[in-house]
């Protein structure tokens, strides 16, 4: 199963989530397959928290799903030039019924405001028969 | 392999309409999709090599990251070998051993990615001295929560991911130092060499930190310490003199150049004022203290160590016990990453390489088939190239079967013989997990095994060997001559365009010979012409001291387990702690049962130990099946359906070679029940008769037969197989573990220590 990793960057609009894929731009979307694991390197010198937020990027409030261990714990606050703790296993909604595709919207927990400072995780459930 | 593709005349019908709408799609669609194209099936990458000169093998190992295109198979759960799966490509971090200048360079990418390739293979001469400079520039950001936290001074001290690792069992567990954890530091392994295991040998309990970095650029390189360096080999050289191979040096930091230390008691201390970071200069000043070697550096270090030379014509030596005794083996070694939490993620990383070490036995298979011929030979690194390890992911994620084997980087490449041809090729099995059992060649096909662990088979051996199957567990090397058939396949009608398969099964337990397919190793086209060519008729001379250790040699026993329970992986019932687990005297010779109480899901853990090889005397595996005269596993017969058997999940079961029932079949082995010390193989195991000499040998594993007074009940049944070995030429501390690396890094561990003869009295 793979590991991917998302740049946290400077841009000329502002900190943004950039996938570290060839070519990626800020804003695109990660895909990743349910239980791929993800972290951010922060590339700036300030800090910030991947979050998940609503569709509207508004951050969702504290949870159980969202407590460090909760499946939906995206990292702790990340230093400047550190990278992201624990990793995060994308994980498949709760049902019933559980998506076989679905996106994980996040802004960053310490700057809600900032416009750029956002990012989708899509996530789709790996084949499990021969298909 | 890659993706599945439509057939040629779907793909044309289809190409208009796909370019006309691709503009369109691509300013709808991510910029990036989750797979990349894979690459196609391509000729054997040559690895750049490190020779040496004037005897010494002098270079620079540089260990830094880049992202790969890696292979993953899908579906995830299907095991190699299994029907249905497809493999699809993505580019990954991984971290990689590159030699500088080492050659030839390595090959180009087609993509917009590296391709996997093996670290340098470096070649030397028994007798040689090695010199490496050692570089760690590995950015640990690009490797999430695996970035050296072991030391954080709050926390679990371990990867860590949102699945629950390492705390939530069945998950995990695991404890800080056992689990996964800090695998962007490193240190090197230089598994099969027989050598100073301490200082700046085989010293496996250095850990070398990343180099720190400014403006996105590592500030320690191959220059930083280069004249420290030079100042060291030299030094070096003076005194590993090849006269006096059993001299241990450097034996204390100050051996060392200072200019080198003082700038490593910089850099840590510097290091540690990281906030929140669990200093790490103290525990060097503490080693420091009681005289031992210091654990941790940053950036770089310097290996030095001699191939010591057996030179006696005779063994034992004349001038024993004060001359070597064992001296180096020439064969096929390697060298991967071995930083305890570490070890299993760096190897499926890919930081391993062949280690070929050269000598008479090179000089007689150059003279038999012609100058320079062993050089011009295959070198096959075989390895399980992945990311992190399952138990850090949770429900499918769960389920991986494990990663397919690549070989030289490249899944299935091509070989190329000529008809008749003989070439031999050194494989090395690196994968961090699997065995490779080799099945017998393809018709037409010959092959005859010169060698096992690097060392070489003497004629009996060799003469036994044409065509055998055999397997290589994950550590284990084969040296295997290998003959193309001499005309081509009838059925093929392009000699230039057929491929011959050859096949192995992916094999943690010899249970899964059973139960899985064949996958393809690599593929060898017949093409072109030239001379028939002839196995050597004589295996080359078997050195004197491979001689075979005899009874009357063994001074002292030991008992080993190793043991699997759930998610716990122990030796004599203990995870690593860093404390001696064994003691042995200088050059004295023992005899290890070395037991698994494993009792499921079956494991042969592969036992390994350091610095010195081993013979096999002894083979008791329980849970083989009973086979009837035509070799084949006999079913064992449901009483009630008069079927076969099958487990809950459906497999069909086979009767065992071992009961404890009073009416054993024919050809069953009956063990008392009630005397557990009896307990052993019957019939010769083909390991015992030959007598090989080994580093890593799983041990096979444990069984729950049925109780003959109470079909309801099993009872355990270990494992085991019984090693000799001469702890011979080098004191110190080494490790023994399972080479399933993941089980070493959680645990399953432990130290051996071989401690000077210096007897307290004397009658005279």
């Amino acid at each position: 199963m793979p590991d991917w990793s998302i740049k946290i960057v400077d841009t000329v609009n502002g900190t943004a989530f950039v996938p570290d894929l060839y070519g990626a731009k800020a804003g695109d979307p990660l895909q990743a397959q349910q239980d791929d694991l993800v972290t951010w390197n922060n590339m700036t010198n300030d800090t910030h928290q991947p979050w998940p937020s609503d569709a509207n990027y508004q951050p969702k409030p504290e949870s159980r799903d969202l407590q460090r261990g909760g499946p939906d714990y995206l990292s702790d606050p990340i230093p400047p030039q550190g990278s992201s703790r624990p990793s995060y296993d994308v994980a498949q909604p709760a049902g019933p019924p559980s998506p076989a595709t679905w996106t994980v919207y996040y802004c960053c927990k310490l700057h809600p405001d900032a416009v750029s400072e956002r990012g989708t995780i899509v996530g789709t459930v790996p084949p499990t028969a021969d298909s | 392999m890659g993706d599945t593709m439509p057939n040629r005349s779907v793909q044309c019908v289809l190409a208009a309409a796909a370019i006309a709408s691709a503009t369109a799609l691509l300013q709808a669609l991510p910029a990036q999709a989750q797979w990349i194209p894979c690459p196609g099936q391509e000729d054997l990458v040559k690895i750049p090599e490190l020779t040496s000169k004037d005897h010494v093998l002098h270079g620079t190992l540089l260990l830094y990251d880049q992202q790969q295109r890696l292979t993953f198979r899908l579906p995830p759960a299907k095991k190699p070998g299994e029907a249905g799966a497809t493999t699809k490509c993505a580019p990954q971090y991984v971290r990689v051993f590159r030699g500088i200048g080492a050659v030839p360079p390595p090959p180009a990418s087609s993509g917009n990615y590296a391709d996997p390739l093996p670290g340098p293979t470096l070649r030397a001469r028994v007798g040689d001295l090695v010199e490496l400079t050692f570089v760690n520039q590995i950015n640990p950001s690009n490797f999430g929560n695996s970035i050296d936290r072991g030391d954080l001074a709050t926390g679990s001290g371990c990867d860590e991911s949102s699945n629950g690792y390492p705390v939530t069992v069945p998950r995990g567990g695991d404890t800080f130092p056992n689990c996964f954890h800090g695998s962007s530091t490193a240190n090197i392994h230089f598994h099969g060499t027989h050598t100073n295991p301490g200082s700046t040998g085989d010293n496996v309990f250095i850990e070398v930190r990343p180099s720190p970095r400014a403006g996105g650029r590592p500030e320690v390189t191959d220059e930083t310490f280069r004249k420290s360096f030079d100042e060291f080999f030299e030094h070096c050289q003076k005194t590993l003199l090849p006269s006096d191979p059993l001299r241990q040096w450097p034996r204390t930091w100050s051996d060392l150049p200072a200019s080198y230390t003082a700038e490593q008691k910089r850099l840590i201390t510097k290091y540690d004022e990281t906030p929140g970071i669990k200093p790490l200069w103290p525990v060097n000043e503490a080693q420091l203290a009681e005289g031992a070697w210091p654990q941790y550096y940053i950036g770089a270090y310097p290996y030095c160590f001699r191939l010591p030379e057996y030179t006696a014509a005779t063994w034992p030596p004349p001038a024993a016990p004060r001359s070597l005794l064992m001296g180096q083996a020439p064969g096929t070694h390697w060298y991967h990453a071995h930083k305890h939490g570490s070890t299993s993620i760096d190897v499926s990383n890919g930081m391993t390489g062949a280690f070929i070490i050269e000598g008479k036995y090179d000089d007689e298979l150059d003279k038999n088939y012609g100058e320079g011929w062993t050089r011009k030979q295959p070198v096959m690194v075989i390895n399980q190239l992945g990311v992190t390890p399952n138990l850090e992911r949770n429900g499918p994620g769960r389920t991986d079967a494990g990663e397919s084997f690549s070989v030289n980087g490249r899944l299935n490449p091509l070989v190329h013989m000529k008809p008749g041809e003989v070439q031999m090729w050194r494989i090395v099995n690196t994968s961090f997990r699997s065995g490779a059992y080799f099945l017998a060649p393809q018709k037409g096909f010959q092959w005859m095994q010169l060698a096992q662990d690097g060392v070489q088979f003497d004629d009996a051996n060799y003469q036994r060997s044409l065509n055998r199957p055999f397997l290589l567990a994950a550590g284990n090397r084969a040296d295997l001559l290998v003959k193309a058939p001499t005309k081509p396949d009838p059925g093929c009608k392009d000699p230039k365009s057929c491929a011959y398969p050859f096949q192995v099964i992916v094999d943690i337990d010899p249970s899964d010979l059973t139960s899985l397919g064949p996958v393809t190793l690599l593929s060898v086209n017949v093409a072109g012409s030239g001379p028939e060519m002839k196995f050597i008729p004589q295996a080359p001379s078997f050195p004197p001291f491979l001689a075979d250790i005899k009874r009357e040699e063994v001074k002292g026993t030991k008992k080993i387990v190793f043991a699997t329970s759930g998610p716990t992986h122990t030796i004599d019932g203990r995870k690593f702690s860093g404390e001696v687990g064994e003691v042995v005297l200088l050059n004295t010779v023992e005899e290890w049962t070395v037991v698994n109480e494993t009792y499921g899901p079956l494991i042969s853990h592969p036992f390994h130990i350091h610095i010195n090889p081993f013979q096999v005397v002894e083979v008791f595996s329980p849970n083989d099946p009973l086979l009837d005269a035509n070799g084949k596993p006999v079913p064992r017969i449901d009483p009630k359906t008069g079927k076969q058997a099958v487990d809950q999940a459906g497999n069909p079961l086979f009767e065992y070679k071992y009961t404890f029932a009073k009416n054993p079949l024919a050809g069953q082995c009956r063990l008392d029940r009630d005397h557990p010390d009896g307990w052993k193989p019957c019939g010769v195991p083909a390991e015992a008769q030959d007598r090989a000499w080994w580093d890593v040998f799983p041990i096979p594993s444990g069984v729950k037969l049925p109780d003959p007074d109470d079909p309801k009940k099993t009872i355990n049944v270990p494992g085991h197989f019984k090693l000799r070995s001469r702890f011979v030429d080098y004191t110190g501390y080494y490790v023994i573990h399972c080479h399933i690396l993941a089980h070493e890094d959680r645990g399953m561990m432990t130290i051996v220590e071989v401690a000077p003869l210096r007897s307290p009295y004397s009658h005279h």
